[in-house]
């Protein structure tokens, strides 16, 4: 047996960012993401929250997805792979998803540490508002296997704000 | 400069510095940044922009807006432009439409001489009989019709589409509209502001230094304001249930058109009023125009509009013209003022105004008769908000009557008033709908007690004489040459509805879709049938309020594609993709006959990733298991997997797939490429409605593993080259599943099973090592001939196998026991999705079966659905799945058959779409090759 050193790969392990920096996009979507299904009750569905090296939420009752390290709960469903899971970052972020995402992604509706499943470019795709340092960011996570499909979208709607 | 441009004015919206050149008909023409293509041809002398819809008679300027029915031009190769409204661009190559051979001599101008024959229901009249003749009359008829022309060849434009989720949406840039958005603004509201117009003013754009400096002071505040979004050059085109309301945003930056979906909390109309026109003889001849188009030439674009002028007024924005023609240094040749009785009875000219009559007999000669006679409320956006406007006999226009909660109506619509008035009342509507939108969010946020909506004060109405016909005849609607006889006619002819009348005439049903001429042709109606305005009933607005493109309403072509880890290397592989609905797969790599004698011959593998996988847990699953297939699922052991079929609650086959224990607790089933998404939300649905509580947790893993399929006699020594995982026979047997670690990728998991008739091992690894484990299987794979194969080859292998297809070789009304499954559906179980309705077609049987059939002449392939017959031509089956097999060097099929012809050895008869008939034979098993399974079994 060969000594193998297997690779993962992510959709285009890509970050690309407009010229005024104002608005990136990376494929983040080897990230480890598990779904469990008890552990996590203080957080609603809807919401998200930090805890210590994860990032928990929830968008429908008795399913919690947990991005970081591997929860301690009996059942654990690796999402590594299941999803893919982009990060769109910079002031200009929600607007390249309204064109995109028929959610109403203002403060008062979907403030930071918000999560919601809904459709992005018509893909069934959980969204969370994960701002870093002070500035507005998003977690896009469809299935996989449209992560590419999904990339080239938010490129295009992007375009527009200069990202590319 | 030509001697019609003006010196400068205050209100002036063109850029002096900047001449802009462009062609009208061919001929070179300049004009400045800022200007219309009508205003820079209204510089240049120009008065003919187009020739009439049906009479072809010369047309110019009436209103000067988006909506001039006269004012539609051909731009390059874009047709129905509208001239009055889109802004000069260099280069820019401008035509009429609808002319032949030219504007100045237009021949089609004949039909005026026929006028007193073209009444309406012409064609309706004319041409009914004879039948036959009806497309020769499409044909001629064709060539008549209006518009410009559509180039094919045109490049295709970018459009896209917005959300947008305002507080406030404020649909009209007036004076009342900027008002209410920056008191809804400054009351905490986010607002989006649209305006048809390329600016923000609505009439102080084109008013006196008061107006001007009001104007000012308004834009000021709203840049002022960071929560109020701008939206010029762009129109509400509809207003939908709970304000749902679209916007079409034109000439963006980066798209041609852009349609923005607002969900308003509020929404607040201030669309204002468009000048009426007046119907009298002569009333469409060049020159006459309404007094805010003669204002908005003068005024915005510097443009002096004739030389001598007759102006009829009846309103303060008449008497404006006057002052604004004579600083312009037109000459006024007369004033007829209507509040005293005066009026206009004809104009008359050859290519333009020359004459002037009015109602005292007097003739004045004249090239521009300016006429300011009253107003039409723009309620489309009212009406489409469920308000039924009243006619207001003082005020001599429609006014708003009763709105629904979250929308508010400002400005012309309400009344009149003075520019303060005006911004007064609208800063009040946009505080109350700043409050309201506030209580339908704290709604959302679970509040019940809501706060009081607030005082909206009321707006008087001006005295306005009621004019809308002299006691001369003429055109009512321009866009369509309906004349106010045409709708006496048609009233006379017994269309004594406007709805009616209105279908009947045209009237309304052109391009400007009644905006300047509905109020004319109610009246002119009300007049025939003796009802005056407030008893006849109104037609109704529906959306959109303005010409949308095609491209707009699609917005990018964005259909979701999914794509298999694997895909980089079948793309670099020359992969024929074959669409299989999201998914793109690998058909084949250039011969699929070949792919199938390497797999039975060796050793090939599929990318098998698109397969539905649902990770299934909890001490429950065998009862969800035996609830949703038709099989027997409570004595599956670990390590086992089993094949198993769904039937709906109707018995009909929904889906098929195996279903493996990869622990105590912990299943993972497969389902079908294209019934992945269908299966998961049927197994969701009983578990929520029917079995809550039931321990299963349930995770589509779908997208998580991807999935190979090795297959051949090979793929035992291929397959244990990469993984520790004991696969000798005996350990390892037909359907069971191991999981462990394959090519250095742990959280594998491998099943032994056979679509393809050979002995096969499919593995699934996280998806993300999909290509490494592909691109180490070829490569180990070498020596051994291994060959990628796509899924023709696999269709191929799964029919010389007899494998049903769930969608191809069963249909909507295929039931459990139809498909040669019986020996897996357990009647004695107590209870499955579907069991009621497959014991009753067990009970009455003369279902179809699907049979193997082979035909005698083994080259011939009868197409997929052709046809069996019996010998009285009856149809009695169909071929469901056939291809050539290149193991048996024949052809073979898989058939739907009547129960009568089912038996092995049965003849039949298939017709072929060519409408021959070939001879076959039902075989006596279902698998044309190795029915006893042996190569799967080794």
């Amino acid at each position: 047996m060969s000594d193998w050193n297997p690779v993962p790969r992510g959709i285009v392990a890509k970050v690309v960012s407009s010229e005024d920096g104002d608005l990136t996009l990376s494929d983040v979507s080897l990230a480890p993401k598990w779904r469990v299904f008890s552990g996590f009750e203080d957080v609603r569905p809807g919401a998200s929250m930090r805890l210590n090296d994860q990032l928990v939420w929830s968008v429908s009752p008795d399913e919690w997805t947990v991005l970081g390290s591997r929860p301690g709960e009996d059942d654990v469903v690796d999402l590594t792979h299941v999803r893919a899971m982009f990060r769109l970052t910079g002031v200009n972020a929600s607007r390249t998803l309204a064109k995109i995402c028929a959610l109403d992604l203002g403060d008062d509706i979907f403030p930071e540490e918000a999560a919601a499943r809904t459709l992005v470019a018509g893909v069934a795709t959980e969204l969370v508002r994960d701002d870093e340092d002070g500035v507005r960011s998003y977690l896009i996570l469809p299935s996989r296997s449209f992560g590419l499909y999904m990339y080239d979208v938010i490129l295009d709607a992007g375009g527009e704000f200069g990202l590319g | 400069m030509s001697r019609y441009r003006l010196d400068p004015q205050p209100g002036e919206v063109i850029d002096r510095s900047k001449t802009v050149s462009f062609t009208w008909n061919g001929r070179r023409y300049e004009g400045f940044e800022g200007d219309t293509i009508a205003s820079a041809l209204a510089a240049n002398g120009v008065r003919v922009l187009s020739r009439s819809f049906k009479y072809h008679r010369r047309r110019g300027l009436l209103t000067a807006t988006y909506h001039d029915p006269n004012a539609m031009v051909q731009v390059g190769d874009e047709p129905n432009v509208r001239a009055a409204h889109q802004v000069l661009n260099e280069g820019m190559e401008v035509s009429a439409q609808n002319v032949w051979p030219s504007l100045s001599l237009d021949l089609k101008a004949v039909n005026q001489l026929v006028s007193p024959f073209l009444s309406p229901g012409f064609y309706y009249k004319t041409f009914m009989a004879p039948r036959a003749l009806w497309p020769w009359y499409q044909r001629v008829l064709g060539r008549f019709a209006a518009g410009g022309v559509v180039n094919p060849e045109h490049h295709s434009a970018e459009y896209d589409h917005r959300y947008a989720h305002p507080d406030v949406l404020v649909a009209g840039g007036g004076p009342a509209g900027m008002a209410a958005a920056i008191a809804a603004a400054e009351s905490g509201a986010s607002v989006i502001l649209v305006e048809e117009e390329p600016a923000l003013g609505g009439h102080l754009r084109f008013g006196d230094d008061g107006d001007l400096q009001a104007l000012a002071n308004l834009r000021a505040a709203i840049e002022a304001q960071t929560a109020i979004e701008v939206m010029t050059d762009a129109v509400v085109a509809g207003r939908y249930d709970h304000n749902w309301v679209s916007v079409v945003q034109r000439d963006m930056a980066h798209v041609e058109e852009r349609l923005v979906l607002a969900r308003a909390k509020h929404l607040i109309v201030a669309a204002g009023t468009l000048e009426r026109p007046y119907v009298f003889k002569g009333n469409d001849l060049p020159g006459v125009m309404l007094s805010t188009a003669a204002r908005r030439l003068t005024n915005l674009y510097a443009v002096k509009p004739g030389d001598k002028a007759v102006v009829l007024t009846a309103n303060q924005s008449g008497d404006a013209a006057v002052a604004d023609l004579e600083r312009a240094g037109v000459e006024i040749a007369a004033v007829l003022d209507a509040r005293n009785g005066e009026t206009v009875v004809e104009a008359s000219g050859r290519k333009g105004v020359q004459t002037v009559v009015d109602s005292s007999g007097k003739r004045t000669d004249a090239d521009l008769l300016v006429t300011a006679i009253g107003w039409t409320t723009s309620t489309a956006l009212l009406n489409m908000a469920g308000d039924r406007p009243v006619y207001e006999s003082r005020a001599a226009r429609f006014l708003s009557s009763s709105l629904p909660l979250n929308v508010l109506a400002t400005g012309g619509l309400v009344g009149d008033g003075t520019t303060d008035q005006l911004i007064e009342h609208g800063s009040a509507v946009g505080r109350a709908a700043a409050r309201r939108a506030k209580t339908v969010k704290a709604t959302w946020q679970g509040a019940t007690s809501h706060a009081a909506p607030g005082e909206i004060p009321t707006l008087d109405v001006d005295d306005h004489p009621e004019l809308f016909r002299s006691t001369t005849h003429g055109f009512v609607d321009y866009s369509e040459d309906v004349t106010s006889k045409d709708l006496l006619a048609a009233a006379e002819e017994g269309y004594d509805s406007i709805e009616l009348a209105k279908r009947y005439t045209t009237a309304g049903m052109g391009p400007i879709q009644g905006k300047v001429e509905a109020v004319n042709a109610l009246a002119v109606h009300g007049e025939a049938i003796g009802a005056s305005l407030l008893e006849t009933s109104t037609t109704t607005w529906r959306p959109p309020y303005a010409p949308i493109r095609l491209g707009t309403l699609a917005g990018r072509n964005r259909e979701p594609l999914r794509h298999s880890p694997i895909q980089p290397w079948h793309e670099r592989h020359n992969a024929k993709p074959l669409v299989a609905g999201q998914w793109i797969r690998p058909d084949h790599y250039g011969d699929p006959e070949a792919e199938v004698r390497a797999v039975r011959s060796g050793v090939g593998i599929i990318d098998v990733s698109p397969l539905g996988k649902i990770d299934l847990r909890g001490t429950d699953v065998p009862r969800l298991l035996e609830f949703v297939y038709v099989n027997k699922w409570s004595k599956l052991q670990v390590g086992k997997v089993r094949y198993g079929v769904m039937c709906a609650e109707d018995g009909v086959i929904m889906d098929d797939g195996v279903t493996g224990r990869l622990g105590h607790d912990r299943y993972m089933m497969s389902t079908t490429s294209g019934g992945a998404g269908g299966v998961w939300n049927w197994l969701d649905d009983w578990l929520q409605t029917s079995f809550p509580e039931w321990d299963v947790k349930m995770t589509a893993v779908t997208d998580g593993y991807a999935s190979i399929n090795v297959a051949g006699p090979n793929s035992r020594e291929l397959v244990g080259r990469l993984t520790e995982i004991d696969l000798d026979a005996d350990r390892f047997g037909y359907m069971e599943v191991r999981t462990g670690t394959v090519a250095g990728v742990t959280d594998c998991f491998l099943w032994r099973i056979g679509f393809t008739g050979e002995l096969s091992y499919e593995i699934h690894v996280p998806a993300g090592y999909g290509l490494w484990l592909w691109e180490n299987l070829i490569e180990f794979g070498d020596d051994l001939g291994v060959t990628a194969f796509g899924v023709e080859a696999q269709r191929i292998m799964r029919l010389e196998k007899g494998h049903f297809i769930v969608g191809q070789d069963t249909d909507g009304l295929t039931q459990g026991f139809g498909v040669g499954i019986d020996w897996a559906i357990k009647m004695d179980k107590p209870d499955f999705a579907g069991k009621p309705e497959l014991a009753w077609q067990k009970e009455r049987g003369g279902y179809p079966r699907l049979v193997a059939v082979q035909t005698d002449d083994p080259t011939v392939v009868p197409p997929e659905a052709s046809q069996i017959i019996d010998a009285s031509e009856k149809i009695k089956g169909r071929i469901t799945s056939s291809r050539h097999s290149p193991t048996l060097e024949r052809s073979i099929c898989l058939a739907q058959v009547e129960e009568g012809l089912a038996q092995g050895g049965q003849r039949l008869n298939i017709r072929l779409p060519d409408g021959t008939t070939v001879a076959a034979t039902v075989m006596a098993d279902q698998a044309h090759f190795d029915p006893e399974g042996t190569r799967l079994r080794v």
